[in-house]
């Protein structure tokens, strides 16, 4: 799974996409495309699943510590 | 037959006639690049295109949330123990604000009221099945958290720095962290890298009652991350990250026992632990549908043999230009660290040993729904938001087969409600 | 923080500022500002005003050595030169003679001799500008900026703005656009784009969040003459006018961009559809027709359709916000609006 998603990666990011121009963004900046639009929401999902689960959450940012896990 | 192919055809030649359009519209011609370049030279006409900035607008939110874990299946539990499980409730509370145009400042801080009891050890039943024995029921905690962000805006990029404090009444956690973001390549392409490090003495509670427990322990982990993002289209975009954390000194859970050769012993795991993640998101907006989807896949690995998988995916459909309703599910399977066992026949030779649900092989699905409706009140922005998550686990989701499942495993509700005030 | 609206004459338009401020105060210094800038560049490049510098340079026409000019307007005159080279001649800062020529009210075609006359005196190619000075050779030639000087204007405007702070914003100047910045929730504006035929309303509306939009049009002054449609917009080789398309607009990373490309998008005459699709830039484009046609980004811009102008237009119509102006912003939201 993993190694089929990198491939899809480079696939696209070698696939030579035109740059998207600063005017055409209004998409790419809307709320809803935001990486976390929620970001507590997104924090206590975090926060609950780093402690009933055994991973480490991904994406940037450091982790805190708890006593949860 | 023969006008089938050539309806083929001419939707072939169409589709090329589109092709050749959008390449035809996107890249701009020489004549632009010139026109362009020219203008640039003129005064005041040269400023970057769009430097990123910190928020023009303060903005705060509260959100209340009850989390609240399904009572053990009665089978699963030893007799008499209680089967109740944990009830929290939280309070999340965020502000940021824009200090000038280079620089941000955010704070998080989190309340979180827990009662309820927490699996304590696994026996062997009368069949040889694993059957969980509970805490007492009284386990009433708190824990409050606070975190400061700091972003400093480049032309194109910002450094953030991050600190923040974790305290409970037997935790205590001090965090900090530094990250940096790039952009090239017109805002195309995001690089960025970060550090963090946590320090966390715990000092267990009722050691008297358990002599076994520890008086006081320390862990410390230590993060690095690595993440791109790049600009697929006008309406798409990806990141993928890589995130490294290294965990040392005390990682057993004090106030665990596992079951090894007919008497429980405290939980016992290495003290080192290598930990690595790799995160990929994708954002695609549908104009037409007027909704965002978002889709996440995360492996995990760690050097105490466990690995995991989760998919997430989320829709976020906006309605009548306002309203917001976003539907998503989750998905999740973990196989079992090395040493763990649901009970011991014999010790290990190692001398690890853990019962703990969380070290178990098992998947889980989650699904939720969340409503968000913004509105203006006394010429401010305001946005109210209602959202409820079911988390199911259990061994038989698990993506390959396990054998024995942990007793322990946890499934539950979250509701949160939530204001939002843009000043 | 509110979205503040100024309205205001200059440069012969009605102009508009749209800005998100903390504090009515904010808005207004930056609206003094703008109107300050905006009335630096129309005292010096307009053609009407004798103190200007643009006077000074073609009161000076005939005499070899020329005038010297500041860095401001050299790098005004290299744009056009670029102009120029790039539009094959087309778009020609010293055609504006040719108006003299032609009187659209009148209804009457020029006398052959009277354009005659005046070709010798139009051609770039004539003008010397070098080494900062510029020389015009023939007595009778002039230079007129009026065709990039406003575009330039709503670029600056933008640019001062973001230099005292304001990060939320657009500038209207008669229709030519320039973003300083999306709404603070970063949402983009809408620009409704005029409907050539109704100028009352638009024929479609396009989010934008940065750079600039300018249309070019050539349906506010023509003349029928024995069933054939005389336009303003006149070839500087020929001195007669050329017309594909009724109106142009087109959404580039600066509105001076937009506006130059627009304009010689018009001049390409009967080729301005093919020259379009070359270009490589959004825009639409409307037909003497009524047709509108649209080469947004692609793949999933919005497409101008019948439906979504018409609902762009119900949309306009419900929030008594009239569109004005061949391209005018209207903000998407009612936020702290009107």
């Amino acid at each position: 799974m993993g190694r089929w998603l990198a491939f899809l990666i480079l696939a696209l990011a070698a696939s030579g996409c035109a740059p998207v121009r600063p005017w055409e963004r209004d998409a790419l900046a809307r709320p809803d495309m935001a990486w976390d639009p929620d970001p507590l929401g997104a924090q206590l999902g975090d926060h609950i699943h780093f402690s009933k689960e055994a991973s480490l959450g991904g994406g940037p940012g450091g982790g805190g510590g708890c006593g949860c896990n | 037959m023969r006008r089938g192919r050539a309806h083929r055809a001419a939707m072939r030649r169409a589709r090329q006639r589109r092709r050749h359009r959008r390449r035809l519209a996107r890249r701009p011609s020489a004549l632009v690049r010139a026109l362009t370049a020219s203008a640039l030279a003129l005064p005041g006409l040269a400023f970057p295109a769009a430097a990123d900035s910190p928020p023009t607008q303060a903005q705060s939110d509260y959100h209340y949330s009850r989390y609240s874990e399904d009572a053990v299946e009665s089978k699963k539990v030893a007799a008499g123990s209680e089967r109740n499980r944990y009830e929290i409730d939280i309070h999340q509370f965020r502000f940021e604000t824009g200090l000038s145009d280079r620089v941000g400042f955010g704070m998080d801080i989190t309340h979180e009221a827990m009662s309820g009891a927490t699996p304590w050890y696994v026996t062997p039943g009368p069949r040889g099945e694993p059957v969980q024995v509970m805490t007492a029921a009284t386990i009433d905690e708190a824990r409050t958290d606070a975190l400061l962000t700091g972003d400093y805006y480049l032309d194109r990029g910002k450094v953030t720095l991050t600190g923040g404090v974790s305290s409970e009444n037997d935790y205590l956690a001090f965090n900090a962290g530094l990250g940096g973001e790039r952009q090239f390549n017109d805002k195309n392409t995001t690089l960025s890298a970060g550090v963090a490090a946590s320090f966390d003495r715990i000092t267990p509670e009722d050691t008297n009652k358990y002599p076994t427990r520890p008086k006081e322990e320390n862990k410390q982990s230590y993060d690095v991350y690595l993440a791109a993002s790049q600009v697929l289209g006008p309406a798409t975009i990806v990141q993928t990250s890589v995130k490294y954390q290294l965990a040392t000194g005390f990682l057993s859970d004090p106030y665990k026992l596992a079951y090894v050769a007919g008497a429980p012993e405290t939980d016992e795991r290495p003290d080192l632990r290598n930990q690595v993640s790799w995160l990929t998101r994708f954002r695609h907006h549908f104009r037409a549908a007027k909704a965002s989807l978002h889709f996440d896949y995360m492996f995990y690995a760690d050097d105490w043999k466990m690995y995991s998988h989760t998919f997430t995916l989320a829709w976020y459909q906006t309605l009548f230009d306002r309203l917001q309703l976003v539907p998503s599910v989750r998905y999740y399977s973990q196989s079992q660290a090395e040493f763990y066992e649901p009970y011991y026949l014999v010790p290990r030779s190692d001398g690890y040993r853990s019962s703990d649900y969380r070290l178990s092989p098992y998947g889980a699905y989650e699904y939720g729904i969340k409503a968000e409706f913004p509105f203006e009140l006394w010429s401010l922005n305001w946005a109210l938001s209602a959202a409820y998550e079911r988390y199911v686990s259990g061994a038989d989701l698990a993506l390959e087969k396990v054998d024995v499942e942990n007793p322990g495993l946890v499934s539950y509700n979250l509701f949160t409600v939530g204001v939002t005030g843009r000043f | 923080m509110a979205l503040h609206r100024f309205r205001f004459k200059a440069m012969g338009c009605p102009c508009a500022l749209q800005i998100h401020a903390d504090s009515a105060s904010a808005a207004r210094a930056w609206a003094a500002s703008a109107r300050g800038e905006i009335e630096r560049l129309e005292q010096k490049y307009s053609r009407y005003r004798g103190d200007s510098l643009l006077s000074r340079i073609n009161a000076s026409a005939g005499d070899p050595d020329g005038v010297a000019v500041d860095r401001e307007t050299a790098s005004l005159l290299d744009y056009a030169a670029t102009c120029h080279e790039q539009s094959g001649g087309l778009f020609d800062i010293t055609s504006g003679i040719l108006r003299r020529a032609w009187d659209f009210r009148s209804g009457r075609l020029p006398e052959l001799a009277r354009i005659a006359e005046l070709l010798p005196r139009v051609g770039w190619e004539k003008v010397r500008w070098s080494g900062g000075r510029v020389a015009l050779p023939l007595a009778g030639m002039e230079l007129d900026l009026g065709g990039y000087v406003k575009e330039y204007a709503a670029d600056r405007v933008a640019a001062l703005l973001r230099g005292e702070g304001c990060r939320a914003g657009i500038v209207d100047l008669g229709g030519d656009l320039a973003i300083v910045g999306a709404h603070p929730d970063g949402q983009p504006w809408i620009v409704g784009i005029r409907d050539a035929r109704h100028p009352e309303r638009p024929a479609l509306s396009v989010p934008v969040s940065e750079g600039g939009v300018a249309t070019s049009g050539d349906y506010e002054r023509c003349m029928v003459v024995d069933g054939v449609r005389y336009g303003h917009i006149l070839d500087p080789r020929t001195g007669w006018p050329v017309s594909g398309l009724a109106s142009v607009t087109v959404f580039a990373p600066r509105c001076l961009v937009a506006g130059s490309a627009s304009t010689i998008a018009l001049l390409q005459g009967e080729r301005a559809r093919t020259w379009l699709d070359a270009l490589g830039l959004p825009h639409a484009r409307q037909a003497h027709g009524g047709e509108v046609e649209c080469r947004l980004a692609p793949p999933n811009a919005p497409r101008a359709t019948r439906a979504a102008a018409g609902r762009a237009r119900a949309r306009a119509g419900r929030r008594a916000r009239a569109s004005r102006g061949a391209g005018s912003a209207r903000a998407p939201r009612s936020a702290g609006g009107a």
